[in-house]
């Protein structure tokens, strides 16, 4: 069967009533950004450091204090450092 | 210039330089796709789209194993997280609203003409939005882009007789649902 010619003029006309599409000229800057690694200030850094030692520090002394064994507390944190590293590798 | 496998290697080692290439490179044409399965009236969603392929296919570089062309599995990509959007989000046609058009007519000379060409073109765009989405993509590239047959046949990742066949489809059900929306000169 045929196929009419009219249809095919029509859809040209159509459709190419609106221009063609075009990225923004901003897109490659704002994929490039999101790909960067977002990475601390070294005061955040310091900050988050002191914070993960502080908090063994707090957990052990609060451990050792309800009379947890030492051996138990070693591996609870050997536990949590494993899992940090764990993730830190995923994120990477 | 470097070759895509040469690029990706380097890309998935961590060169950012290597990846803005192949972004520099496919951008525009994963852009197309996007925007011809979703439709005119969705060219901001189609460069989300187009962001978020890129930024899953530079997390998925190390898994990509090179069984197919980088090209290839990147449009695949695109074409399935395009429809994935599609149905989770109902994307309709904008309707043309009769009333700011009459205005426009009143107002112009040449407007009655004008109307006619827009209430045309709405029912077109109507009619389109109901094929499936492959014949969607397939006649919006080549009418609206000017994309050749062998071009959509790499994006959509399908022979040249396929896409051929799939635009004839596509008018033969356009001419019908024109018809019965009374545009018998269609």
């Amino acid at each position: 069967m045929p196929e009419p010619i009219e249809i095919e003029a029509l859809l040209r006309e159509s459709m190419q009533a609106a221009a063609p599409p075009k990225l923004t000229p901003t897109f490659t800057q704002r994929v490039t950004t999101r790909l960067r690694p977002r990475q601390l200030s070294a005061g955040a850094q310091r900050a988050l450091r002191f914070y993960a030692l502080a908090a063994v520090v707090v957990s052990v002394a609060v451990m050792w204090s309800q009379g947890v064994e030492w051996s138990l507390i070693a591996v609870s944190l050997a536990v949590t450092a494993v899992i940090g590293a764990i993730v830190r590798s995923r994120l990477k | 210039m470097e070759a895509d496998s040469d690029l990706v290697a380097r890309a998935a080692a961590g060169d950012e330089q290597a990846f803005a290439a192949l972004l520099e490179r496919y951008r525009d044409r994963v852009f197309r796709l996007a925007v011809s399965i979703l439709g005119q009236a969705f060219v901001g969603e189609a460069e989300e789209v187009t962001q978020e392929v890129f930024l899953r296919v530079h997390h998925a570089l190390k898994s990509f194993r090179g069984e197919s062309k980088f090209g290839t599995w990147l449009y695949r990509v695109t074409f399935n997280q395009t429809i994935n959007l599609k149905a989770r989000v109902r994307f309709n046609a904008p309707h043309v609203n009769d009333d700011a058009l009459a205005r426009q007519a009143a107002a112009d000379p040449d407007a009655l003409t004008r109307l006619e060409r827009a209430r045309r073109d709405a029912v077109v765009a109507e009619c389109v939005a109901e094929l499936p989405a492959i014949y969607q993509s397939a006649l919006r590239l080549h009418y609206w882009m000017g994309e050749s047959i062998a071009e959509i046949a790499t994006l959509l990742d399908v022979p040249e007789n396929t896409v051929k066949s799939y635009l004839f489809r596509a008018r033969q059900l356009l001419q019908s649902m024109l018809k019965n929306r009374g545009y018998d000169n269609a």
